[in-house]
């Protein structure tokens, strides 16, 4: 049997995943992920990309590891909530070149991916580099005037400001693919972490004489929240393998198919299992769930902010119906 | 989709697949009930080739080949709509295996290999539902200890109609003694004092009652130990959990769902896409759900957990899909036998049978979470 | 607001009630669903008792006949009654002062153009066609349609091949607004019909689960269950309210459109939670869940179900897109 079929954590995942989460606790990550507000932690981003982070699945980084090693980095920058443009970053060193790839993989440069049409950029007022996701591809863009800094939910520095898009960059399909495997790690990671802590919070709160956990009306939405995040992140993890096993295949036509159609699965999974699994655990937290210092606002506000995120769900939507065989 | 198995594996499925073409409108899936003998004829097709027995350790006349296989052969099945795994070659089998005597395993394995007899699976009773360990039939050793006396009721067994065999779970000590006081028996359908009674179901096809009055069955149908059931059936449980719900099914009632929508043009409006991509995520979660369930097995972990996942999103996508197709097919999705219809009435019984849905989040809330309910 | 029945009311219901008590009920819609039959002696005693013209002063304005007669729908609906009786009580009288003699199925042309089962077909003297603009009265002779095979608690019938009620379309078309008139009642009596259904099946699930015992205990006493039963209760509740709303406003469109397009919408839940969590029991049909269950899937089938009635409710209140 080849290793693929294996859904258990690699040592080398279980490595950067470690590293990532030592890195969070010393840098007091989710401290910050609670205080964004519209300004944005950049040395906290420079020093994370200094660990080397980005530059797994990226091409010419082959030692630095596959879509693996990012799948299980996404994974714990969502335990931690961590604020920044992760899965655009890496969606984006897949097309990027030259010196701009070199200054956003050292995390000097900030990218703002946003969807054909939009004039909402995520991260506008602080990024150095625009793409847009489009039907046909990723595409670079310029931003006609400096963007007008947008108060946002999850307290993320967006701007507003028209693009002026160029044509399509080499690699997209692939940085398109990335894009939605970090991305529904990052969910599935932020969505894991409060499934956990929601637990914990149920398992010692008493009312009515015994613990929360012991209602059913609060354990089976709880392990309904558990199944999304394994479905989600068993997903994620498929698309992750698939992509590192075909990604060298450069013969075959498409060598990424067979990960495209995993990853667009894997997003919407996530998306929708983290959406319900914000909502289920707000409501098993009760009062403390509402509070800005609580143990889950941050949390479910990030939920709902990359949930949000381009590319939009007609992309994801068109790669699963044609897999399933509906025509247009 | 070739994610996770090897060129060896790979052969296998298509020489199941090639199997299978012979058997593309048997419908045994769906609708055994009324297709036994033509089922009954593909198991033993099956048993020329050994599959029966594929996991099965050669000593014991088998293949020795592992769960990878076994799910390869299993989902094949399910995805062709030809039938549902039967009991006497896994649960049966893998338990007389486990613990039968060698006269046990010489009486029985060669039988159950060649397709030759075919059980029921007599756990659940009118009162003993989801609480299986609280069952009532009773087992009484004669005085002088050749015989056990078998009486009272079982419920809900699939195709007993038809079976050769009953493989009885049945209670041999105290009725409080829950799960540590029951024995697993196998009991001629045909023996005196067993009667099968229908029950007939919504979706066209019958589950059964089995009455037992006074039967007797000889100490050597006794499998394992008296009163050591409850780790028996458990571990038969756990040999099964990759083939139970096998994502083929699913891939395939999408696949059906899909042929109806473009045959009626009606794949174009905006709500109807939303819905579908949904399902075809879902229907991608399940299958790789199915996947690490059986990565689980291979690895030799313990994969209730696992199991319990795949099969609320299984058993729910499996439902939603039929709800689409009920909700999309208009009045001619009410037609006894139309496609729609049956792809409907088959997902009904899917969140009950092999434990209920509650019962599941009950799995994932204690073992997982480490909460109660 | 007054949600209390008034005398009258109170005693149409407990009169048609003590008429179903004697003529209809569970055992017996089994026995005809099994013949594909419609229960003609059913008819004959809501005929002779008068219900079936409990709503004959409908064309008044004034008059609260729309909600006596949905009254009585809900009730036979509640009694699992093998009778068109939202056609005959509800629609024909809206479209018509005259008596229309029944069984009374409704169509739409298209149902007839591309036959398509149609509740109540096989059996009916008179069938309603709606057609865009139009509606029409026929009266199909018998042999024009064939039963059906369903598993789906009505007696169905589809055009036979061959056969034709192709309107006439002089004599027989119903006048200006009958169409809109016929799209309504149908309608409303769609969600009546869901109402009286869901009760029952919903009432059936809680005796059940009342004594049903597994772990030492009563399953109605574990959390996960009750939970879902009382959200239940309430969305048929809701329906009721919405419906009976609907009737009392002589089927006034947005109350129609939003009555239906919730009750059939909570009917379809109230399918999947009643049979989950009555057990294995639930599939048998020896357990008489199934008699209300599966109609309210058939239901949902007819007149574009709640796609159609969502997009009547925005066309209603904020008008054509
Ligand atoms: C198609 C089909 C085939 C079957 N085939 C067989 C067979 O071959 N052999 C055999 O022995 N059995 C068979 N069964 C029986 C099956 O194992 C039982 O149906 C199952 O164990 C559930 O029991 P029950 O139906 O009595 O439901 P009950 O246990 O009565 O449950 C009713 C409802 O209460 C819920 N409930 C029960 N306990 C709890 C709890 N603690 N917390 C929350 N909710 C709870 C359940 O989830 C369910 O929703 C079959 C069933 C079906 C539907």
């Amino acid at each position: 049997m080849t290793g693929s079929l294996d859904f258990a954590t690699s040592e080398e995942q279980q490595a950067v995943a470690g590293a990532v989460a030592r890195f969070c606790e010393t840098h007091a990550v989710e401290r910050a992920a609670r205080d964004t507000e519209g300004d944005f932690p950049l040395e906290l981003w420079r020093a994370l990309a200094a660990m080397g982070i980005f530059a797994p699945a990226a091409p010419g980084y082959e030692d630095a590891g596959g879509a693996l090693e990012l799948q299980a980095i996404c994974a714990t920058l969502g335990e931690y909530a961590f604020p920044g443009p992760v899965a655009a970053t890496y969606a984006a060193l897949q097309v990027l070149t030259g010196v701009t790839r070199e200054q956003v993989m050292a995390g000097d440069a900030l990218v703002s991916l946003s969807g054909a049409g939009d004039t909402l950029l995520p991260y506008g007022t602080v990024a150095g580099v625009f793409l847009i996701a489009g039907d046909d591809g990723i595409h670079h863009a310029e931003p006609a005037s400096a963007p007008a800094a947008v108060r946002t939910l999850g307290g993320e520095a967006w701007g507003r400001a028209a693009l002026t898009a160029s044509g399509v960059l080499k690699n997209s399909a692939r940085g398109l693919v990335i894009g939605d495997i970090a991305r529904s790690a990052y969910l599935t990671g932020i969505a894991a972490r409060l499934v956990r802590e929601t637990s914990e919070h149920a398992a010692t709160r008493k009312q009515f004489g015994k613990t929360l956990g012991e209602f059913q009306a609060v354990s089976h939405p709880l392990a309904d929240c558990a199944i999304a995040v394994a479905a989600a992140n068993t997903l994620a993890h498929a698309a992750a393998a698939a992509f590192d096993a075909r990604a060298a295949d450069d013969l075959s036509p498409d060598p990424i198919a067979a990960a495209r159609r995993l990853a667009a699965g894997a997003i919407n999974s996530a998306r929708r299992g983290a959406l319900a699994t914000a909502y289920a655990c707000h409501q098993v937290y009760g009062g403390i769930g509402m509070t800005l210092e609580g143990p889950a606002f941050h949390l479910t506000r990030r939920i709902r902010q990359v949930a949000s995120e381009a590319p939009a769900r007609s992309r994801e939507q068109s790669i699963l119906l044609a897999d399933a065989g509906l025509g247009n | 989709m070739n994610y996770g198995f090897n060129s060896e594996e790979l052969a296998f499925r298509d020489e199941v697949r090639e199997f299978l073409a012979d058997y593309a409108d048997l419908d045994g899936f769906y609708c055994q009930g009324h297709r036994w003998p033509e089922v009954r004829s593909m198991f033993s097709a099956m048993a020329q080739k050994n599959w029966l027995a594929l996991t099965w350790p050669t000593e014991f006349g088998g293949l020795g080949k592992g769960p990878v296989h076994e799910y390869i052969l299993w989902n094949e099945v399910a995805y062709a709509r030809a039938a549902r795994n039967p009991l006497a070659a896994g649960i049966v089998a893998k338990s007389i295996i486990r613990y039968g005597t060698a006269a046990q395993r010489a009486t029985w394995l060669e039988r159950i290999r060649t397709g030759d007899i075919h059980f029921s699976l007599c756990y659940s009773e009118p009162e003993a539902g989801s609480d299986l360990a609280g069952l009532r039939l009773k087992a009484t050793l004669s005085d002088d200890g050749t015989c056990y006396e078998l009486n009272g009721q079982k419920c809900w067994q699939s195709y007993a109609q038809d079976m050769d065999f009953l493989w009885v779970l049945a209670r041999t000590g105290t009725q409080d003694s829950r799960g540590r006081g029951l024995s697993l028996f196998i009991c001629d359908k045909a023996a005196n004092g067993v009667r099968v009674a229908p029950l007939p179901t919504l979706d066209g096809d019958q589950l059964n009652e089995v009455f037992f009055d006074g039967v007797r069955v000889s100490v050597e149908q006794r499998i394992g130990d008296e009163n050591g059931a409850w780790s028996i059936i458990g571990e038969a449980l756990a040999d099964e959990r990759h083939i139970q719900f096998p994502p083929g099914r699913v891939r395939r009632d999408l696949e059906d769902l899909v042929a109806w929508l473009n045959d009626h043009d009606l794949g174009h409006d905006p709500m109807v896409r939303e819905r579908m991509a949904d399902l075809a995520a879902r229907v991608l979660e399940t299958e790789m759900l199915g996947r690490k369930v059986l990565a689980t097995m291979v690895a030799g972990g313990n994969a209730t957990v696992d199991a319990a996942m795949n099969k609320i999103i299984h058993t729910t996508v499996c439902q939603d899909i039929a709800r689409a197709v009920l909700d999309l097919g208009g009045p001619e999705a009410l037609v006894t036998g139309n496609r729609p219809e049956l792809i409907w009435r088959q997902s009904l019984t899917e969140t009950i049978g092999g434990g209920t849905s509650e019962i599941m989040r009950s799995v994932v809330s204690r073992q997982l979470l480490g909460l109660g309910g | 607001m007054d949600f209390d029945l008034n005398e009258d009311q109170q005693a149409v219901l407990e009169s048609v009630e003590r008429l179903l008590a004697q003529h209809a009920g569970p055992a017996r819609a089994v026995a005809l669903n099994r013949a594909g039959d419609y229960d003609h002696d059913l008819h004959a005693a809501l005929e002779a008792a008068g219900f079936n013209q409990i709503a004959r002063d409908l064309a008044r304005d004034d008059t609260l006949a729309g909600l006596e007669a949905a009254l009585t729908v809900e009730a036979i609906a509640r009694s699992g009654g093998v009778v068109a009786a939202a056609a005959q009580m509800l629609v024909a009288p809206a479209l018509c002062e005259r008596t229309i003699e029944g069984p009374v199925a409704i169509c739409t042309v298209g149902e007839l153009t591309q036959p398509t089962p149609v509740r109540f077909a096989a059996h009916a003297r008179s069938l309603l066609v709606l057609d865009d603009g139009d509606a029409y009265l026929v009266s199909p002779a018998p042999g024009t349609f064939e039963p059906v095979r369903t598993s789906f608690g009505y007696p169905m019938g589809r055009l036979s091949e061959g056969a034709s009620v192709e309107p006439d379309r002089e004599g027989q078309a119903l006048g200006a607004g009958a169409a809109d008139t016929l799209r309504n009642w149908w309608r409303l009596g769609l969600a009546v019909e869901a109402v009286g259904t869901m009760d029952a099946a919903l009432g059936h699930t809680v005796e059940y689960l009342r004594q049903r015992r597994q772990f030492g205990r009563t399953i109605g006493s574990f959390q996960a269950v009750q939970h879902r039963l009382s959200l239940c209760a309430i969305e048929v509740e809701a329906s009721r309210w919405l419906t009976r709303e609907a009737a009392f406003h002589n089927a006034q469109p947005e109350a129609v459109a939003a009555a239906a397009a919730y009750a059939l919408q909570a009917a379809d839940t109230l399918f999947t939670e009643t049979h989950q969590l009555s057990g294995a029991i639930g599939f048998t049909c020896e357990f008489d869940l199934h008699v209300w269950s599966m109609r309210l899937l058939a239901l949902r089938q007819e007149l574009g179900g709640v796609g159609a009635a969502r997009r009547a409710l925005v066309e209603a209140r904020w008008g054509a897109a």
